[in-house]
């Protein structure tokens, strides 16, 4: 359906969350994952009168990195200024954001696509404040009549990094979104864990046509999603003969298409002036070098490091240097083993495989100590290969349990195994769940076979259906 | 010049409901204002701004817990969160 | 007599007062009582140790009442407070109330104060307005009769009116010497938290107190203040006089030649343009600062129906008065695209060409004299039939060193029509020590 001859551009802004502790103007935790709802919140953050913002150093200095990963040119001078506008995730009706005096300008960035490379032009990186989050209640933003908002996000520093509409395809928009979250977390310049870490605004257009906005799309994956959606959108009305209006639309996950939020006539007039609480930037050049020496090594220069180092063969080097934390890892390990090509030829093979499949960056993997028993078990021959490749996949599934109890054969956890079973098959899940009784029995006979057939199958369906309850539940 | 029309956009702007006699009264009242400020177009002078050169130090990067109840002053509130009203019409 | 016995007499003595002249939103009966108990158990002193000190309703009180004197903000409680009201209490004061005033600060008079809050009556004829934005300020530090000082705020006049309209001493320090952490917006880049007294030493101590820079507030500064010298030569702006009425200027050349200091009368027809760049800067500032108030989190609420738009719209149009409408529409309007370079850009680099300019003149002269205002306290019935324009246009003498962010005072000058009239007296940015005493000077002789 999408035709190769017709004419796309594609520009994207993206709005990344800079790893810091404290929030962009206040001091209150950047880090929501275990905190209740507007918990991490102060007079600051939720715009409560009377309130000041004071600029966070080390936001400012990640933000000068992330100019100079994307070759910007950094504005020595450069002001905060208000964009107002009212949404009820913005608590003081204005965002503090940069608008004719960026932090950075001019620069650009390269992306392989095909085996080609290409340069993007980015048009300007600023720094901003993220508003809060916000839930609908009952339904997606085009139903709920009434929305709930969480301000713990509202103050995060935000990095906008604007390219020119140089993308000729989907395809490039999507890696260069993965190439830049990927840089950004090896540098760790952001919190790959973190939600919502990195969103996107992409304006698209097709033969030279209006463009339209989406705003606010979360991940890669969406990414791709919602500009498909939206150039189908397009492509069907230009077969209708009609005309793409210029808009500002939102990707709904739920009907997978594209939503009018606001047509260009009642465009926001955001009005910026100058924020006057808050002083100028000043960036000089000793700044900026002292921020560039302090940078981690970009996985390239990384990968040229094992290679003169370790002379590894330049696959294994490779994927070494591009797992982010995974060349660390691999030196804290080969200081307690001989066999550093064994060692290198497991983490990049069954260790990366496992990492990968559960996603998982390096810290939620098992620890160096963890894995260096097993490796030392295969150096001394005292299991094989095969052997500490199944080790391996347990170790992963079963992060409590010591290497001895994962090696015992006679014990089985069963509720583990039926959890991975559930977690392979999703298929026959929702079978059973749309009312196929039937498929359970291939459930259980998935389990059976994962433990040797050393079990009895009735109770194996009975765990099978407590867990799916349990599911469902949910 | 008349910006009346002007007026009343940037009153939707700003979320303010006008009545209709509102706007007749409110709007003239601001008009007349901005006919007398207008003499600001006389002035044509290029003035260069000082740029800041004070010693400055930022607020480093360490957190510190909150102790404001954020549910002081709102009784729009449900499960922690604060009731909004819908965001497309 | 200790100090709780002092504060009880302190609270009956506001309650009359605000009886008598309106003046309080609210009066901190309970609050006053606990800080009381506390200073006497604590035993410790302080600067401020038996001063009750009024704070004008736009700056925060935790857990006090607080409405910047609008309707929208009727029932506010901040949990939190101003940087300011730390440092008094640090050194032993009490709060003894929130003075009233006009919506936000904008007003002239203090007769735009949101509905339902009081409209504070001039001591010295109750048929006349006291001067705004911080109206109750000034009627309350004319009327206590001990031991009082205001915590006050100006943006283009707000301390100077209500000072020289009620007769006593109002100081405006230089822009960022006094932390605005705590107070409630009007414009950023023009508030100043300033205080009130019977004379210039009793302003001045409070404000010694408040002063310094604060790190919740990145516009707050210290610098190093130059010693006082004694004023030898003052600048009298001819354009300021215009548009003053004829007994006041003669009150005002007859107050020049008492004191003693060479003068000379020079032209500066850059402050014909101060009131449009003052009005146009500030209203853009508040009507972003103003953008919050939408019935979410604080401030006035109603249940929620139809789009956000709608409620917003809904909320706001219902609670803003007149005025406050007037000025954010007025600032949406100058800052939008199309009319930004016109108004909000040019307003701009006229307020940095006026300061410039000052900063010229005080290479000449010591400090610049002005009448405070240029009318006596209007009577009630004579403001409705003003027009906004004719009322802005009344801030002509205390706009341009608010403008430029000079530290200045107003202090009793003489009376006409047995109404008070004030002398405005400005200073050099930081030079907060040569003000104070050059306002004593002016004090003795006038006196």
């Amino acid at each position: 359906m999408i035709g190769s001859n017709v004419k796309v551009m594609i520009g994207l802004e993206s709005h990344i969350q800079l790893k810091t502790e404290s929030k962009l103007f206040c001091s209150c935790s950047t880090n929501s994952t275990k905190s209740k709802p507007n918990e991490n919140t102060c007079q600051i953050c939720l715009g409560f009168p009377g309130s000041k913002p004071t600029l966070n150093e080390e936001a400012v200095r990640k933000a000068i990195a992330l100019a100079k990963i994307l070759n910007c040119k950094i504005n020595e001078y450069s002001r905060f200024a208000r964009k107002i506008y009212f949404y009820p995730d913005l608590p003081k009706g204005f965002q503090i954001t940069q608008y004719d005096e960026p932090l950075a300008v001019k620069g650009e960035f390269s992306i392989e696509q095909n085996g080609k490379k290409k340069t993007i032009n980015i048009t300007r990186v600023h720094i901003e404040e993220d508003p809060g989050k916000i839930e609908y209640i009952g339904g997606h933003i085009g139903t709920a009549q009434q929305v709930l908002v969480d301000y713990n996000r509202s103050g995060l520093p935000l990095c906008e990094a604007v390219t020119e509409p140089d993308f000729e395809n989907i395809d490039e928009a999507v890696t260069y979104v993965r190439k830049l979250f990927h840089l950004l977390s090896y540098l760790d310049l952001i919190d790959p864990n973190q939600e919502g870490v990195m969103r996107t605004d992409a304006n698209i257009s097709i033969d030279g046509g209006e463009r339209v906005e989406l705003k606010n799309i979360s991940g890669s994956d969406a990414v791709e999603k919602s500009l498909k959606a939206e150039l189908n959108r397009q492509m069907f009305l230009k077969a209708q003969s009609k005309k793409v209006e210029r808009e500002t639309r939102m990707y709904s996950e739920e009907t997978g298409t594209t939503i009018l939020l606001r047509k260009k006539e009642y465009e926001e007039e955001y009005g910026y002036i100058r924020e006057p609480d808050l002083l100028p930037i000043i960036v000089n050049e000793s700044l900026v070098n002292e921020i560039k020496g302090q940078m981690k090594k970009l996985p390239e220069e990384v990968e040229h490091e094992i290679l003169t180092k370790y002379k590894l063969p330049k696959q294994i080097a490779h994927q070494l240097a591009f797992k982010r934390g995974l060349y660390e890892y691999y030196i804290e390990c080969a200081k307690k083993l001989k066999n550093v090509d064994l060692l290198a030829r497991w983490l990049v093979g069954d260790f990366l495989k496992c990492a990968n499949w559960h996603n998982y960056e390096i810290e939620h993997c098992p620890s160096v100590e963890r894995f260096l028993e097993l490796m030392q078990l295969i150096e001394k021959g005292k299991i094989t290969e095969r052997e500490g490749k199944e080790l391996i996949k347990k170790m992963f599934d079963e992060p409590k349990k010591s290497l001895k109890e994962l090696q015992t054969k006679g014990e089985i956890d069963l509720d583990s195994t039926i959890k991975t079973v559930i977690k392979e098959n999703q298929k026959a899940v929702d079978m059973i769940r749309s009312g196929d009784e039937k498929s359970i029995n291939f459930l259980v006979g998935q389990t059976l076979r994962k433990i040797n057939f050393k079990g009895d199958p009735n109770e194996i369906r009975r765990v099978i259906q407590k867990e799916l309850e349990k599911k469902s539940e949910k | 010049m008349d910006h009346r029309e002007s007026l009343k956009k940037a009153a939707a702007i700003a979320r303010i409901k006008l009545s209709a006699q509102e706007e007749e009264r409110l709007v003239s009242e601001i008009d007349e204002a901005l006919k007398v400020f207008s003499k600001i177009d006389a002035f044509k002078d290029y003035v260069e701004e000082p740029k800041f050169t004070g010693a400055r130090k930022l607020r480093s990067d360490s957190i510190k817990k909150c102790d404001i109840d954020p549910f002081s002053n709102s009784k729009l509130i449900k499960n922690r969160k604060f009731i909004g009203p819908k965001l497309v019409d | 007599m200790d100090i709780i016995e002092t504060t009880e007499k302190a609270i009956e003595e506001t309650e009359r007062i605000h009886k008598k002249l309106n003046c309080f939103i609210t009066i901190c009966v309970k609050e006053a009582k606990a800080r009381a108990k506390e200073l006497k158990m604590s035993k410790k002193k302080g600067r401020l140790f038996g001063k009750f000190i009024s704070v004008k309703d736009a700056i925060c009180t935790r857990g006090i009442r607080t409405t910047a004197g609008s309707a929208i903000l009727a029932n506010y409680v901040p949990p939190f407070n101003a940087t300011v009201i730390d440092k008094i209490e640090a050194e032993g004061g009490i709060v003894i109330g929130k003075t009233t005033m006009d919506d936000f600060g904008f007003g002239t008079f203090c007769t735009n104060v949101g509905k339902g809050l009081p409209v504070p009556k001039n001591p010295h004829d109750i048929g006349r307005a006291t001067g705004g934005s911080s109206g109750g300020a000034g009627a309350a530090t004319f009327e206590f009769s001990k031991d009082h000082l205001a915590l006050a705020e100006s943006t283009g006049g707000s301390i100077t009116a209500p000072a020289a309209f009620c007769g006593v001493v109002g100081v405006t320090p230089t822009y960022g010497k006094v932390s605005r952490y705590g107070l409630i917006d009007y414009a950023n880049s023009l508030d100043k938290i300033g205080t009130m007294g019977k004379n210039v030493s009793e302003a001045e101590m409070l404000s010694r107190v408040i002063f310094g820079k604060d790190k919740q507030d990145e516009t707050s500064w210290t610098q190093e203040e130059k010693p006082a010298k004694k004023i030898k030569k003052i600048g009298v702006i001819k354009e300021m006089l215009n548009g003053v009425d004829e007994k006041i200027k003669k009150a005002f050349w007859n107050a020049i030649n008492k004191l003693g200091a060479e003068y000379e009368e020079i032209s500066f027809p850059l402050i014909d343009y101060s009131v449009a760049s003052y009005y146009i800067i500030a209203t853009a500032e508040a009507s972003s600062n103003l953008a919050r108030y939408y019935g979410m989190r604080y401030g006035a609420q109603e249940d929620i129906s139809g789009s956000f738009s709608e409620h917003f719209a809904s909320i706001r149009s219902k609670y803003f008065s007149d005025e406050e409408k007037r000025r954010i529409i007025l600032g949406t309007f100058v800052r939008t695209a199309g009319y930004k370079d016109k108004y909000y850009l040019k307003a701009l680099r006229i307020r940095e060409k006026i300061k410039q300019e000052f900063a010229l003149l005080f290479k000449r002269f010591d400090s610049l004299v002005t009448p405070a205002m240029p009318i006596i306290a209007p009577k009630f019935d004579e403001i409705t039939k003003l027009k906004p324009i004719e009322v802005y246009a009344l801030d002509s003498c205390t706009i341009p060193p608010n403008l430029a962010g000079l530290p200045h005072l107003s202090i009793p000058m003489s009376k006409v029509n047995n109404m008070p009239v004030g002398l405005q007296i400005i200073c050099n940015s930081w030079e907060e020590n040569m003000l104070f005493e050059f306002g004593r000077q002016v004090e003795s002789v006038l006196k």
